[in-house]
């Protein structure tokens, strides 16, 4: 019914043109399933969810450099100042802000004797004053927040005695999901208490594993370089502050310069510039590749018939119809698609252990792989039509001529 | 004869349009993408210091206690060093330049009351550095090597720095104000930007190189604070900069030159009889904590300068690119063999096989410079857009001569030998065939 065998015969008398399409639909389809997995997963990685209201908070860095700077009075001054600026929620003296790519981190664990193991859990300490949690915007779903008496300013190793953490820290800490009220400890002999769990919150560095992991301390370090993270009430503050706050604050006091005022949203896409770029570039990649080889098809396939038009001629005229001709090239199209996939599947496979083994990639979700023969036998399809439907206007007087 | 060869294959390309433009594209495109790709990749991995790059040695020294390492690195050793160690290996007489340095920054406050101070990012070093990196001077020169001993507030500023504060005149002996401390300018370095930055490969690859140079010396005395890297393995209290100097934080980079292999050995058994002095006062607990010296290129790689999604993207426009040739060797073989009766007359009528091959190569050759040209046009609009993508990359991404050569030379290396084939068939034409037909 599909002239199967008659289309096996012709393809085994055009074994390299054959072969060629083969390979060229294989290769083609291990770069696409390949590159689409790579996608895919930096796709996902950007749209993690963060947990702060990114659009409603801008961040500075505050630099003194006067020679009598009185730290402490000077970064309460700052914020004081920042929090009665209309349409300013609320601002904190913080050590690293989320999404920037600054900041410190370190090892803590549940138990001292884990810690001393080596079996301790990587996290970004964050520290600020009483008004942390709600400059951040996170949500607290268990415990308490801070309040003012326990907030510790100093230069100098706080002792502290409570702290937050983030929920996939708790977790991590307390797997049976008790963690408020537990201790944990922080090196040095020191433990501390966990008052407060917050939902949400993303750390300072997008592609570590510590990114969701973070610990917050109620510390105010009194250092000559503060960062500052401000929540305004709308984006249009923050617009409107990222180009005053400087000013605001140079107004106050001189002997100090404010740099790197930037918006979170900025700092979003800055850390991620690279793995958009990569998206970017893949795309492009994948619509180029399939592009050409649709091209290809298409020119093949026109070459073929071309050299067939007599034969072609010759069935119309013993009575073939316009319809068996273009069957004729479309299956014989999807018989070439099909075996290119096949091997295109193996390619695919052996591509991607590659990537997961040398560069750590993560191995692509199976699905990909039918999606993705879909699209290909489709491209194919759409390829072979417009030669085909010439093909079957081939007139059966062209059998009768030059013979 | 040549000539012939090229009317011949310019009457095919214009007797089959259609089939050439397809093969134009296709290897235009296959180039366009490999040499966008190649291009980052390229001036990545290039040799920033070419007559140096083997005889620069970054020193690591592996202070971590029994069992730690740095999980980043494939051979588990720090980065950096800690002050202590930077001070102590700094006595050994056996290298041929050395330096401290440590990434940091001030605020540069000018004299004129009404204009604002503005912060500058600088680097703590020793008179060595401008030497052994090769950084030229416009103005004057470095301090005396008695500074890098006993500190003095002396400063070689860049050429950046000297045009906002002095208006680019010769600031030479003038003074600065840094963090309201004031310093004498001695030298003013110019246009110095190597990329990658391969002095300082833990802070910012490609960052901007600094425009304030002071001497190592002054950092106890200035308390000059790290804008880099700290990294602890130990929980230590620090509650003042000297606890800082003196815990074992490593926050501090040396360098050294080594003019050749024996020097490098015998400064190596230096580092290792420092190590087993230092064992003795309970530092360097591993058992085989060994000292490691990577010269430019090693600590290029060890810091994966070129990443991973630039090694993944070369793989990738390779393939695009052997697809891009394996569609157009099934294009020729089309092309080649509509022709056949053609080249039958040709046979008949005396043509040799060889120049039968030779005239499809020259057409193949041609295509391929063709492809190859659209192939460079294309491809500088998809460095605009890499450049759009990657701002630290902008300075980077320019295709140089070298580059260009290449893609020519891809382009009509890979044309010809997919041409190969289709050309091989097609000599071996049977003139009889054809004829009898005619």
């Amino acid at each position: 019914m599909f002239e199967i065998r008659p289309i096996l015969s012709a393809l085994l008398r055009h074994k390299s043109s054959t072969f060629l399409i083969i390979l060229q639909i294989a290769i083609t389809f291990a770069v696409v399933v390949n590159a689409s997995s790579i996608i895919k997963q930096r796709i996902e990685m950007m749209n993690r969810e963060s947990g702060m209201p990114e659009e409603h908070l801008l961040t500075l860095n505050v630099n003194a450099f006067g020679a009598n700077y009185d730290l402490e009075n000077n970064i309460r001054a700052d914020i004081e100042l920042l929090r009665k600026t209309p349409g300013v929620v609320d601002a904190v003296a913080i050590n690293q802000v989320p999404l920037t790519g600054n900041g410190d981190s370190g090892g803590i664990s549940a138990t001292q004797e884990q810690y001393d193991n080596r079996e301790s859990i990587p996290v970004g300490f964050f520290m600020g004053d009483s008004h942390t949690l709600n400059t951040l915007g996170v949500k607290l779903i268990e415990g308490r927040d801070f309040n003012e008496q326990e907030v510790i300013y100093t230069a100098e190793r706080p002792e502290v005695k409570s702290s937050i953490v983030t929920k996939s820290l708790a977790d991590k800490l307390y797997p049976n999901g008790d963690a408020l009220g537990k201790p944990v400890y922080i090196g040095g002999g020191e433990y501390v208490t966990i008052v407060g769990i917050v939902k949400k919150m993303s750390g300072s560095w997008v592609h570590s594993s510590l990114f969701e992991d973070s610990m917050i301390s109620p510390i105010v370090s009194l250092d000559r370089f503060k960062r500052i993270l401000i929540r305004t009430e709308s984006p249009q503050v923050t617009a409107k502050l990222l180009g005053e706050v400087e000013g605001l604050l140079i107004a106050r006091n001189s002997e100090r310069v404010v740099t790197g005022v930037r918006s979170l949203v900025e700092h979003r896409a800055r850390a991620y510039s690279g793995d958009n770029a990569m998206t970017i570039i893949l795309w492009s990649v994948i619509i180029l590749l399939v592009a050409i080889t649709a091209l290809g098809i298409v020119g093949i396939v026109s070459f073929n018939v071309n050299q067939r038009i007599k034969q072609i001629g010759t069935r119309r005229a013993l009575g073939a119809t316009k319809l068996d001709i273009l069957r004729y090239f479309v299956t014989e199209n999807i018989l070439i698609t099909s075996l290119g996939l096949m091997v295109g599947t193996l390619l695919t496979i052996g591509f991607n252990v590659y990537l997961v083994d040398q560069y750590d990639m993560p191995s692509f979700n199976w699905y990909l792989i039918p999606v993705g023969i879909i699209i290909m036998l489709l491209v194919g399809f759409v390829s072979v039509l417009m030669p085909a439907l010439k093909a079957s206007k081939v007139s059966p007087a062209v059998a009768t001529q030059s013979i | 004869m040549i000539s012939y060869y090229l009317k011949l294959s310019w009457l095919s390309i214009k007797r089959t349009p259609m089939l050439t433009a397809l093969m134009i594209i296709a290897i235009g495109l296959g180039i366009a993408v490999s040499m966008t790709v190649l291009t980052v990749n390229y001036m990545m991995d290039k040799d920033p210091i070419p007559s140096k790059s083997h005889q620069l040695f970054h020193v690591q020294l592996n202070t971590f206690g029994e069992g730690h390492s740095n999980s980043r690195t494939t051979d588990g050793l720090p980065y950096q060093v800690t002050y202590q160690d930077a001070m102590n290996i700094h006595r050994s007489e056996v290298p041929l330049r050395k330096t401290r340095s440590l990434s940091t920054g001030f605020s540069v406050i000018p004299a004129a009351a009404d204009k604002p101070p503005f912060i500058e990012s600088a680097r703590a070093i020793d008179s060595d550095f401008f030497a052994m990196f090769k950084v030229p001077f416009i103005y004057g020169s470095v301090w005396d090597k008695s500074v890098d001993e006993a500190p003095k507030n002396v400063v070689v500023i860049g050429q950046a720095l000297n045009d906002r504060l002095f208006d680019g005149q010769d600031s030479i002996g003038k003074q600065i104000n840094l963090n309201t401390n004031l310093y004498t300018v001695v030298g003013v370095v110019g246009e110095w930007q190597p990329a990658p930055r391969y002095y300082d490969l833990n802070n910012g690859n490609f960052n901007e190189t600094e425009v304030v140079f002071v001497p190592f010396s002054l950092l106890p005395v200035h308390e000059i604070p790290s804008w880099g890297n700290n990294n602890g393995w130990r929980v230590e209290t620090i509650n003042n900069y000297q606890d800082k100097l003196a815990s074992e934080i490593m926050w501090n980079q040396y360098w050294v030159e080594l003019s050749d292999d024996d020097m490098k050995h015998q400064y190596h058994q230096w580092l290792k009889g420092y190590i087993g002095e230092q064992k003795k006062i309970g530092r360097f607990a591993q058992k085989d904590a060994d000292a490691s010296l990577k010269n430019v290129i090693q600590w290029m790689k060890q810091n994966n300068v070129v990443t991973s999604d630039n090694s993944i993207l070369v793989g990738l426009s390779f393939m695009f690119l052997a697809v891009c040739m394996i569609n157009t060797i099934g294009l020729l073989l089309a092309k080649f063999l509509r022709r056949a009766p053609e080249v039958g007359v040709r046979r008949a009528l005396g043509a040799s096989r060889r120049e039968i091959f030779i005239q499809h190569l020259v057409d193949v050759a041609l295509i391929g410079l063709i492809g190859g040209l659209l192939g460079l046009a294309l491809g500088q609009l998809g460095l605009l857009g890499v450049k759009n993508l990657y701002s630290s990359y902008s300075q980077l991404v320019y295709m140089d001569t070298t580059l260009i050569v290449m893609a020519i030379c891809i382009s009509l290396g890979s044309s010809v030998l997919a041409g190969m084939y289709p050309a091989w068939l097609i000599c071996r034409t049977n003139p009889s065939v054809y004829l009898k037909i005619q």
